[in-house]
């Protein structure tokens, strides 16, 4: 193994671990925005480390019927969403894991996760479980397709369906704004704050049970599996956060694997996470929780302005 | 299951096919096994088995970090019930509960016939009769059409050897006179 790759799969771990690091920081802040924005007095950034940390500190209490299934989705939850980490580039974009899976395989991917959430949330049969699961389904079955043609419309721009080499490419060329790219960049945001179960479609912040999506799935989960499954929520945030930088922002990340360019990627890496984790706050507090049924037309909405953009990149070209 | 874990083996079998065809063939035969490279100019590429495996590498991962740091105490009780403790499986969620989001987004797809019960019910029924406006609109009249169209001319299959020996004979006159 020479210097080249030794350092390509440095970065690919350090991808990883400041993904796992930085996620609950990144939600921390969200919140604290959020707080800020609503006059209210914020809670600490270091917040969600806390409550994590309790967590895992707790005993786990089972339902009695619970299967296997159940004890074991929070893990297979947590590993896709560290696995996808994997896949997106955040700091650096020459990862050797990168020709393994694409832009498809991802979205693949976190589907898979979103069946383990939904089944285990059905396994101990209470009527919250199924009621999230449905809504949760409902959700993604609307979602999914508006992420894929947003992938589509990116990798139209720069043939290739691998994250990294879109992010890199769209990088490399001299002022590039594309109209189709912002008809997306909407298409995105309405997707990311859906999947990521925050205002206009979900409230993270309640457990109202005609309203909830996903918190009704986490009801009956308990220390460590709770813990592992509140990580992989914020990681699930990180990595959309990031899927967004790839695709709209990808400006200041490392092209050489050199450890200077790594070192000077991390900083631009943190201030745009601070700022679309503001933006997030801002898009959250200006909204108003949609009724269930009307998030099908928001994610509707969303699929449109996706199938916009590709109609600008196929017609107009631009 | 086997042909998303090893698409680029299907891919070269299947390629035989196409090449049979006289269509351009594949060029897969540079990648590595592992690995499916759809257009070798373009950076896409997808190696189901080691994203599987690395996956699950992940996993296994979690599962034992998460019982070396921690600890694995985990105590059962009964699930919480939200005060309503008579929940039996007659009131289980059904695949119904999982369609019908979908058919309240589609409705102007679906034609639907449904009998809903009331509260006042003896035997409360419930029932749901779903049909596609489509296929009722579309593909059964265009079905219907193919069907009259094929009574028709089934009267031409006699049954019998002359009249079929009389068609050929009739065909081969047509294009003799077309030949000529």
């Amino acid at each position: 193994m020479n210097a080249v790759t030794a350092l390509e799969w440095f970065t690919q771990v350090l991808e990883v671990i400041t993904a796992l690091a930085a996620a609950p920081l990144l939600f921390g802040w969200v919140n604290q925005c959020r707080a800020w924005l609503q006059n209210r007095s914020a809670p600490s950034l270091l917040q969600p480390y806390r409550s994590i940390r309790k967590l895992f500190h707790k005993d786990a209490v089972l339902a009695t019927n619970a299967s296997p299934l159940f004890r074991i989705a929070p893990y297979v939850i947590f590993g896709t969403m560290a696995a996808a980490a994997a896949v997106i580039p955040s700091v650096g974009t020459h990862l050797p894991f990168t020709p393994v899976a694409d832009g498809i395989a991802l979205v693949g991917l976190l589907a898979t996760a979103r069946v383990f959430q939904a089944l285990a949330a059905m396994d101990v049969g209470t009527a919250f479980g199924t009621l999230g699961a449905r809504r949760e389904m409902m959700i993604g079955f609307l979602a999914e397709p508006a992420l894929l043609m947003v992938i589509f419309v990116a990798s139209l721009l720069s043939a290739s369906t691998a994250l990294p080499a879109i992010a890199e490419q769209l990088a490399s060329q001299a002022v590039g704004i594309y109209p189709s790219l912002a008809f997306t960049a909407v298409a995105f945001t309405m997707v990311l704050l859906a999947e990521n179960a925050r205002i206009p479609v979900d409230n993270p912040a309640t457990h109202l049970e005609l309203t909830m999506i996903h918190e009704a799935m986490l009801l009956e989960y308990s220390a460590r599996h709770l813990a592992l499954l509140e990580w992989a929520a914020t990681l699930k945030l990180f990595n959309y956060t990031c899927i967004g930088f790839a695709l709209f922002a990808p400006w200041g990340t490392a092209h050489s694997e050199t450890p200077q360019a790594l070192l000077a990627a991390l900083p631009i890496f943190g201030l745009k996470l601070l700022v679309a984790g503001g933006g997030i706050a801002l898009v959250e507090t200006l909204s108003a929780k949609l009724r269930v049924f009307r998030a099908p037309e928001f994610l509707a909405t969303a699929f449109l302005f996706a199938v916009l953009g590709l109609l600008v990149r196929l017609l107009l070209g631009a | 299951m086997l042909l998303g874990l090893l698409p680029a083996q299907i891919v070269t079998a299947l390629d035989t096919v196409v090449r049979q065809l006289g269509l351009q063939g594949l060029p897969t035969a540079t990648a590595p096994w592992w690995l499916l490279l759809p257009l070798p100019d373009r950076q896409a590429s997808y190696a189901p088995l080691v994203f599987l495996v690395t996956v699950a590498a992940v996993v296994v991962l979690t599962v034992l970090a998460v019982r070396a740091v921690w600890h694995r105490r985990v105590r059962r009780s009964a699930a919480w019930d939200c005060g309503f403790v008579r929940l039996d499986a007659r009131m289980q969620d059904t695949a119904e509960g999982f369609g019908q989001p979908i058919r309240h987004i589609f409705q102007p797809f679906f034609a639907m016939q449904r009998e809903l019960p009331t509260p006042f019910d003896r035997a409360p029924h419930y029932s749901v009769r779903i049909a596609d406006r489509l296929w009722l609109g579309l593909y059964q009249p265009l079905g219907g059409l193919v069907r009259a169209l094929a009574d028709r001319i089934a009267w031409l299959q006699q049954g019998r050897i002359s009249a079929y020996l009389l068609y050929g004979f009739v065909t081969l006159l047509v294009l003799l006179a077309l030949m000529l």
